[in-house]
């Protein structure tokens, strides 16, 4: 079937008009007589557009050299706390991860960003824990709803709080103790009562972290399911009384003295000494638990750690946002656009490693919250556009791709609070299942290509609007009609799949659920349009105009069902907000292509 | 017949087929839409289970024959087209079976419990005669939206009264109003306010379960009779520890300031208790459990339980008994529940309580107890009284001699997600000379005296046998590990089927249902209540379209691959529109 495939993807130089009366074969088709291999064509492309572009290759260089730098882990943090500490197996929300993972999610939703203060998160959950009173004053959490902020207008610095000021406002926790009972009998509350709860379940997280009372440390012997004991367990006499039950008293003292002299370290300043006793504290935890014969895989925590720290998945838009910027530089040099599309490779090569590593660590392939969908959908784009590339030879497939993957990305990596880029345990309903992992890979593998498909969309209206060369027209012609091909078929079977999967464990095939409904307007809305391609009503810009647009039910599917809609059984796929941002990109993006549109339509003779 | 000719070219044109593509993309557009603000019933009346979707889909259906036969006769070239339209042919035609034959519906078993029967989302109204137990079933059309109106239910036999629905609203919510009457129990508004919490209710004397509201280790009642001081059981300032033993077995060792370093056994077990410590007013300071005063505020025993290759170390205190005494851990190995009772300190009910003095003819009496203390006065309309418990006060601000519970349900929006949201009917049943209004709510029973015959009206849901017997004899949940999360749920059944002679034990669980003639069941809910049997919920579905769907998208698929690339089975012109070009 390859070979048919390859066939039928060949630039034919004739049209098989043997069809019906109804669907309308174009007549002859308007490409170049001659077969061009379409490699050089995308060169031709880039070559076009030097002139635009002036002179700006080294210092795009320079820029895209000072990003790649900045995203690799630096030097010096070869002996770092994070380090020495940062791989402790922890239990903290329902799974055994390494201790940088925990504090990159605690640090995330206390201060809102992924570091604070320059500090990497790791050290800085240590600091909270060893100064703990010090840290509850400081300004950390983050205000900001307005009305909010005006609840706490004096005590502001910087629209921070601190969580002491939080926690000991009494009248500030009854409303928010209204607010929760609200929550829990009607579901459904305002934006400023989510945010006086987020608030202070950032204030109750910071003093359960800085006291010792999350994560977890050390397991129960017998049941390593229940709740482990944590670090408070070694620090107060009480606690190591309970653990002394437990474990032997001696491994137990010299972990408490360890963690003791970590401490001490931490609070003096003296974070060269803190690595050593940070290792020393590392090693006793693990002796204490080796005292039971517990030996917890800490290749899965090393795993995770090199996760965290290479973080592939902005090495990956790095990789690609260079290898748009080498394609758009000006240079004659066959070489370079071949340095370019290495680049590409190595981008999606790290890309497709990042996205193994997150599945060996989740035991399950990571599709089933927004970011990762994000990841998996452009890593759909990227690898479609290779798989394009085998058949036409043609660059110009993982330049539009790289754009698309690096935007997406981007925005995967971007919006921390949005999407939540933690690894978190499935809902019940998702768990060990063969027809649902088909079921939602094959979708937001369709969603990839309709990604790819609406980067090609736009390649192609911005070629009509700016009359670029008929051959770059036509190609870009194929490649959207080639993509929305695969869209159409992975998107319909997904679907049916989905059908299947709901049968199977619901008892019904269709039962109207929004995100089933959408998935399958999408199939609607493309099929729409091949239909009227193929009935002759829409050309070669009808066809890209309505394909850009059609993606806007991809986004619903995908996006709006959870975070407009909010409705249905794939409810557990919500998460919070970005609904502002989402907007005013459809918003930007249709006056764009109805602008370009518009100037193809007055710049082209109409027939 | 040129325009018969012309008609089919109608309904085999591409025309139709993109018109059609798109109204039907739009009204399913429409529909979760009106299913996110309104509910998914309303989008199904509205949208997906209407005639006119359905005769948009037989159209569909339609052009989609009459494009396949428009192109006779057939040729190699036609097969991916052929293919792929059969196979929405095929799925379109599942879908019909499903409407007709299919059948959904919630099996509810609690744990040790045999059902048979199946529960659809059809309403059924019954009213029965309470002393011939005669049944008259009248059947009731759901509204979507909250509805008020007047429309006489029909029987199929005749009644001996008629019913009219006056109110119907999926979702509403419970409201009590106070009325004042000419006779009836004697009622009081009260509110109670501190910085932590504060409440406001009506109590009515004569009402079992209106006279007194609860409040966390507190109780306002309304009552005749006043406060007795009770002689306090437990001897001594120094209090009492008390064992209780999930075997059974119990005791109680008296403390006083000589037992701290003795060692007591405890009866009916081979457990010892050495009493280490005993805190008048315990707090943690760096760390540690210390006596922070002399004065008993928190009193609190550390103490050392021993026996059968144990030995824990407990910290027990006397105002928080629920916190588990041994720190951090799971429950004792012991099995044992320990207490420390002091007087003054156990955070029983009746420890605090405001009580409300009925007195005829005039205003009542407070009382208000804080552990051993009494104090009162009159009540004064308005007026706020100290409790004495922490900030608290109390207000009167509204008394009835005379005072009637009015119940009225108010409007809920479709997808309010409120916790006490119930569906309710108002219904007005109506004989020769009386009339009456009554509220229902779905699922439950009123009684309903009259005028001299008493009738049950129950509004509920029909039931359908399964054919079969499911027995539940054990549900199960499982948390992720260190949390409260649900992680899976699985129940454990036994499938009888006695005209066949089955019984045999099945585990139910996500994705994995009970498949028994023709039916399968699937774990959909469950609802847990301490103190009572678990109640696992299935969801028990007959799908005879299901084949037909299954058929269709492999069909479909086949044909769309074949369409795409397969060029000796496609018609489609490898990638080639026609271009705008200049």
């Amino acid at each position: 079937m390859i070979d048919q495939m390859k066939n039928d993807m060949r630039p034919a130089t004739s049209c098989h008009c043997e069809g019906s009366q109804r669907m309308d074969c174009p007549k002859q088709s308007l490409r170049s007589p001659r077969p061009c291999g379409a490699r050089d064509d995308g060169e031709r492309l880039l070559k076009s557009r030097r002139a635009s572009f002036g002179r700006g290759l080294t210092i795009a260089l320079a820029i895209s050299g000072s990003i790649l730098l900045a995203a690799i882990p630096s030097a010096k943090a070869a002996d770092s706390l994070e380090k020495a500490v940062g791989r402790i197996p922890v239990q903290a929300g329902g799974r055994t991860k390494p201790f940088a993972s925990f504090a990159k999610e605690s640090v995330l939703f206390v201060t809102g960003k992924t570091s604070f203060e320059g500090e990497d998160p790791t050290t800085l959950v240590w600091r909270w824990i060893a100064q703990p009173e010090i840290w509850s004053a400081k300004p950390i959490l983050p205000v900001t709803h307005l009305r909010l902020r005006k609840h706490f207008e004096s005590d502001l610095v910087r629209n921070r709080i601190s969580p002491v000021l939080v926690l000991n406002d009494l009248e500030f926790k009854k409303i928010v103790n209204e607010a929760q009972i609200k929550e829990s009998q009607e579901k459904r509350i305002s934006q400023l009562e989510k945010k006086q709860i987020e608030l202070y379940h950032r204030a109750r997280l910071f003093e359960e972290t800085a006291h010792g009372r999350m994560p977890g440390f050390i397991p129960h012997p017998g049941d390593p399911k229940i709740s482990w004991l944590p670090l408070e367990a070694l620090l107060s006499r009480e606690g190591l009384e309970i653990a002394q039950n437990l474990y032997p008293k001696s491994e137990l003292e010299q972990t408490a003295s360890s963690l003791g002299l970590l401490l001490d370290h931490l609070r003096g300043g003296d974070f060269g000494q803190s690595y050593l006793a940070g290792e020393r504290f590392a090693q006793s935890i693990e002796h204490v638990l080796l005292s039971r014969d517990i030996f917890l895989d800490q290749n899965a925590m090393n795993l995770e750690f090199l996760y965290l720290k290479l973080r592939p998945f902005q090495l990956a838009w790095i990789l690609y946002l260079l290898s748009i910027i080498i394609w758009l530089a000006p240079n004659r040099q066959k070489k370079v656009t071949w340095v370019a599309l290495a680049l590409f490779v190595a981008g999606f090569a790290v890309h497709s490693f990042g996205f193994v590593l997150r599945m060996l660590i989740a035991g399950r392939p990571p599709v089933t919250n927004m970011y990762e969908s994000i990841v998996w959908v452009s890593w759909g784009a990227a690898f479609f556009s290779l798989l394009f590339w085998i058949f036409f030879r043609s660059n110009l497939l993982p330049a539009v791709a790289a754009c698309v993957a690096t935007l997406t990305l981007i925005i995967a990596e971007s919006c921390p609070t949005f999407l939540d880029s933690s690894i978190s345990p499935l809902s019940p309903v998702l768990r060990s299942n063969y027809w649902l992992t088909i079921h939602v890979l094959t979708i937001t593998l369709g969603y990839g290509a309709f990604l790819l498909n609406w980067g090609i969309a736009h390649a192609l209206l911005y070629c009509l609007a700016f009359r670029k060369k008929r051959e770059l027209v036509e190609h870009l012609t194929q490649y959207l009609y080639r993509s929305l091909q695969v869209g159409v078929i992975l998107l319909a079977s997904g679907t049916i799949l989905g059908g299947v999967w709901a049968a199977e464990s619901w008892g019904r095939f269709w039962g109207w659920d929004p995100k089933e409904t959408w998935a399958l307007i999408a199939v609607l809305a493309y099929l729409a349009v091949l239909h009227s391609r193929t009935a002759g009503w829409l050309d070669a810009f009808g066809v890209a105009f309505w394909s850009a647009v059609s993606f806007l039910t991809v986004l619903m599917a995908w996006y709006g069902v959870n975070f407009v809609l909010g409705a249905g059984l794939h409810s557990y796929g919500f998460g919070g907000g970005g609904l502002p941002y989402v907007l005013a990109f459809v918003v930007t993006d249709i006056l764009a292509i109805v602008w370009l549109a518009r100037r193809f339509k007055t710049v082209s003779p109409h027939h | 017949m040129k325009w018969l000719n012309d008609l089919f070219k109608f309904f085999a044109s591409l025309k139709l087929a993109i018109f059609l593509i798109v109204i039907l993309g739009i009204a399913f557009g429409a529909g979760t839409f009106i299913e996110s603000y309104h509910g998914a019933r309303a989008a199904q009346a509205l949208i997906y289970r209407t005639q006119w979707l359905a005769v948009l889909l037989a159209l569909l259906a339609l052009n989609l024959l009459a494009s396949a036969f428009d192109r006779i006769p057939w040729k190699k070239k036609h097969i991916g087209f052929l293919t792929t339209h059969l196979g929405i042919i095929l799925m379109l035609v599942g879908a019909l079976v499903t409407q007709a034959f299919g059948i959904e519906g919630q099996v509810q078993i609690r744990e040790g419990e045999t059902e048979g029967r199946m529960t659809i989302s059809e309403s059924l109204l019954q009213v029965i005669a309470v002393d011939s137990d005669q049944r008259w079933t009248f059947s009731v059309e759901q509204h979507i939206f909250p509805w008020t109106g007047r429309e006489k239910l029909r029987s199929d036999f005749a009644t001996p009264l008629n019913l009219y629905l006056v109110s119907d609203y999926p979702k509403a919510k419970r409201e009590e109003k106070v009325i004042e009457t000419k006779n009836g129990s004697p009622a009081l508004h009260v509110s109670l306010v501190g910085s932590m919490a504060s409440m406001d209710e009506w109590l009515l004397l004569e009402s079992p379960e209106r006279s007194s509201v609860r409040l966390g280790p507190a109780a306002v009642r309304y009552a005749k009779d006043p406060i007795q001081i009770q002689e306090q059981k437990t001897s001594g300032t120094w209090g009492t520890l008390t064992f209780h033993f999930e075997s059974g077995g119990s005791d109680e060792i008296p403390l006083s300031p000589e037992s701290i370093g003795k060692t007591f056994s405890i009866k009916n077990s081979s457990y010892r208790v050495s009493v280490r410590r005993i805190l008048k007013d315990a707090v943690v300071n760096a760390n540690e459990l210390v006596d922070r005063s002399s004065e008993w505020l928190n009193p609190a025993v550390q103490l050392t339980l021993e026996g059968e290759n144990l030995s824990e170390r407990h910290t027990v205190f006397a105002k928080f008994p629920e916190f588990p005494t041994l720190h951090g851990l799971a429950p004792s190995e012991a099995h044992v529940r320990i207490a420390y009772e002091v007087s003054g300190f156990s955070p029983e009910a009746e420890k605090n309580e405001i009580r409300f003095l009925n007195r005829p003819n005039a205003l009542p009496e407070y009382q208000v107890k804080r552990g051993s203390e009494l104090k009162g006065g009159k009540v004064e309309l308005n007026k706020p009284v100290e409790t004495g418990w922490m900030d608290f006060k109390f207000t009167v601000d509204r008394y009835f001699k005379h005072a009637a519970l009015q119940e009225s349900y108010l409007p809920l929006p479709n997808t309010s997600g409120h916790s006490e949201a119930v569906s309710v009917i108002e219904l007005e049943l109506e004989t020769l000379d009386v009339r009456k209004n009554i509220w229902l709510v779905q699922g439950e029973m009123v009684h309903v005296p009259l005028k001299g015959s008493d009738y049950h009206v129950v509004h509920g849901l029909k039931t359908r046998p399964l054919g079969f017997q499911v027995e539940l004899k054990d549900f199960m949940m499982d948390t992720d590990p260190g949390t409260d999360r649900p992680a899976s749920f699985k129940s454990l059944v036994t499938l009888k089927d006695p005209m066949k002679g089955i019984k045999r034990d099945q585990l139910i669980q996500m994705n994995e249902p009970l498949k028994y003639r023709g039916f399968k069941l699937y774990q959909s809910a469950y609802h847990l209540e301490s103190g009572q049997p678990d109640i696992s919920i299935f969801t028990a579905a007959r799908d005879p379209g299901n084949p037909f769907k299954y058929t269709g998208a492999i069909i479909m698929v086949l044909g769309i691959l074949a369409l795409f690339y397969m060029k000796p089975f496609s018609t489609l012109k490898g990638s080639d529109p026609k271009l705008r070009s200049r």
